[in-house]
C-alpha cells in the first residue's frame, strides 16, 4: 500500500521521459552538424632543383599560384608542383579533417569552427599533423580569396607548402 | 587487619589499561587490582602482543587513494545506517510520529504532482524558435603553438594579397624514399606502428 505513491511517481517519470524522447526526435537533426563553410587544402612542393628529382607524375601549378607563392620570400622557389588537394565542409561544432595526400596520411589537417570573426572571416581551430604527430596548432581567421599558407617539412630536396583556403562562408553577413 | 578490596574499575579504565594507555597513579591502581585477576592479566598481555604485531606490519597512518571519494562514501554509509536504524526503531516502538502520518497522507498528492510536473516538462519541449544562435563573432589575434620544442613557428600576413603565412622550422624531414603521393599510409621503418593519439581534453 505504501509503495503505491512511489509506483505512481515512477510511472509519471517514465511517461515524461518517453514524451521527452519523442519530442527530441521531432526537433530534428543535430545543429552541430550544420555546415558553416567549406575549406580546401592544397599541397604544393617548391624546389630549386629539377622537378624530375621529385619523381612521379606531379601536376604543374597554375601561374597565378606560382606568382603568389614566389612573391613570398620564404616560399620563393624556382619550381612548384602540386601534390594533392582535398575539400571538406566546416561543421558548426564538430571537428573535420583534410587529407590532401589521400590515401596517404603523411600530412593531415584537423579543423573545427570557432565562429565568424568581426571582419566576416571564419576562425578555425587548426592542427597540422605530420606522420600522425601533431606538429602545429593555431586559430587563424580564414577569408574567401585569402589563403593560409604553411611552409612545412622538406622532402626530396623541396619544401612542402600547404595552402588552406575558405571557399564558402555562409556565416558572412 | 584484612585488606580492603580495591574498587572495581569501569570498562573505560579497563580498556585503557589493556591498550597500555594508562600511566601514573591510574596505572598503579589498575596493576594492583589486576593482581587478583590473572585472567585479565593474560588478556592484557595478549591484546598488547597483538597490537605490537599489527603496528609492526601496518603503518600507523595510510592515506586512502581518493580521500574525498572515500570520505563521501563513508558519510553516505553513515547516513544510510542512521536512516535504517531510525526506521527500525520507529517500527519497533509501534508508533508513527505526526510528520510520518502527515507524509503518508501527502504521499498521494505529491506523487500525482510529480507526475503532472514531469508531464508538463515533457510537453514544453517544443520546436520553438532557433535555440542555437548564430556563431559568435570573435575578434582576437591568432595564436600559434608547436608541441615539439624543436619546432619554431612564425606567423605573418602577406602585404600583397592578404594571405596569412605560417613558416615552420625544425620539422622532421620526410624521408626521400617515402612515397607521400598516392600511396596509402604505412609506418616508416623507424617508427613501426605509430599511432595518432590526441591527448588533449575536449569539453
Amino acid at each position: 500500500m505504501t509503495k503505491l505513491p512511489l509506483t505512481i511517481a515512477a510511472l509519471g517519470i517514465h511517461f515524461a521521459l518517453l514524451i521527452i524522447s519523442a519530442r527530441a526526435d521531432e526537433i530534428g537533426p543535430d545543429k552541430g552538424k550544420e555546415i558553416v563553410g567549406k575549406v580546401k587544402a592544397t599541397l604544393y612542393i617548391g624546389t630549386d632543383a629539377e622537378p624530375s628529382t621529385l619523381g612521379g607524375n606531379l601536376t604543374a601549378v597554375e601561374q597565378a599560384t606560382v606568382k603568389r607563392l614566389s612573391s613570398i620570400k620564404q616560399m620563393n622557389f624556382k619550381h612548384y608542383r602540386k601534390l594533392g588537394a582535398d575539400f571538406q565542409p566546416v561543421f558548426r561544432s564538430y571537428e573535420n579533417w583534410l587529407t590532401p595526400l589521400k590515401p596517404s596520411e603523411e600530412i593531415l589537417l584537423s579543423f573545427e569552427s570557432r565562429g565568424s570573426s568581426a571582419q566576416g572571416g571564419l576562425r578555425l581551430d587548426l592542427e597540422l599533423w605530420q606522420h600522425r604527430r601533431k606538429v602545429m596548432k593555431s586559430d587563424p581567421v580564414l577569408h574567401v580569396g585569402k589563403p593560409l599558407l604553411i611552409l612545412g617539412p622538406k622532402w626530396r630536396g623541396g619544401t612542402l607548402i600547404i595552402a588552406i583556403e575558405l571557399i564558402e562562408n555562409p556565416l558572412k553577413k | 587487619m584484612k585488606k580492603q578490596p580495591d574498587k572495581v574499575p569501569d570498562e573505560t579504565m579497563l580498556t585503557l589499561w589493556m591498550d597500555g594507555e594508562l600511566d601514573g597513579d591510574e596505572l598503579a591502581r589498575m596493576e594492583s587490582w589486576a593482581q587478583d585477576h590473572p585472567e585479565l592479566l593474560a588478556e592484557r598481555d595478549a591484546v598488547q602482543a597483538m597490537s605490537a604485531s599489527i603496528k609492526a606490519i601496518v603503518p600507523s597512518s595510510v592515506e586512502p587513494p581518493y580521500p574525498d571519494f572515500f570520505n563521501q562514501r563513508i558519510l553516505r554509509r553513515v547516513d544510510d545506517e542512521t536512516t535504517i536504524l531510525t526506521a527500525k526503531k520507529n517500527a519497533h516502538n509501534g508508533y508513527r510520529p505526526f510528520g510520518s502520518k502527515l507524509s503518508r497522507w501527502l504521499a498521494f498528492p505529491t506523487a500525482a504532482g510529480a507526475m503532472a510536473l514531469c508531464f508538463y516538462l515533457g510537453t514544453q519541449m517544443d520546436d520553438g524558435p532557433e535555440r542555437m544562435g548564430p556563431a559568435i563573432a570573435v575578434d582576437a589575434k591568432s595564436n600559434i603553438y608547436t608541441p615539439d620544442g624543436d619546432v619554431t613557428a612564425a606567423m605573418f600576413s602577406s602585404e600583397d594579397d592578404g594571405a596569412t603565412i605560417i613558416v615552420l622550422e625544425g620539422l622532421e624531414d620526410i624521408p626521400d624514399d617515402f612515397e607521400i603521393v598516392g600511396e596509402p599510409h604505412r609506418g616508416r621503418s623507424d617508427q613501426p606502428g605509430a599511432m595518432m593519439v590526441n591527448t588533449e581534453m575536449v569539453f
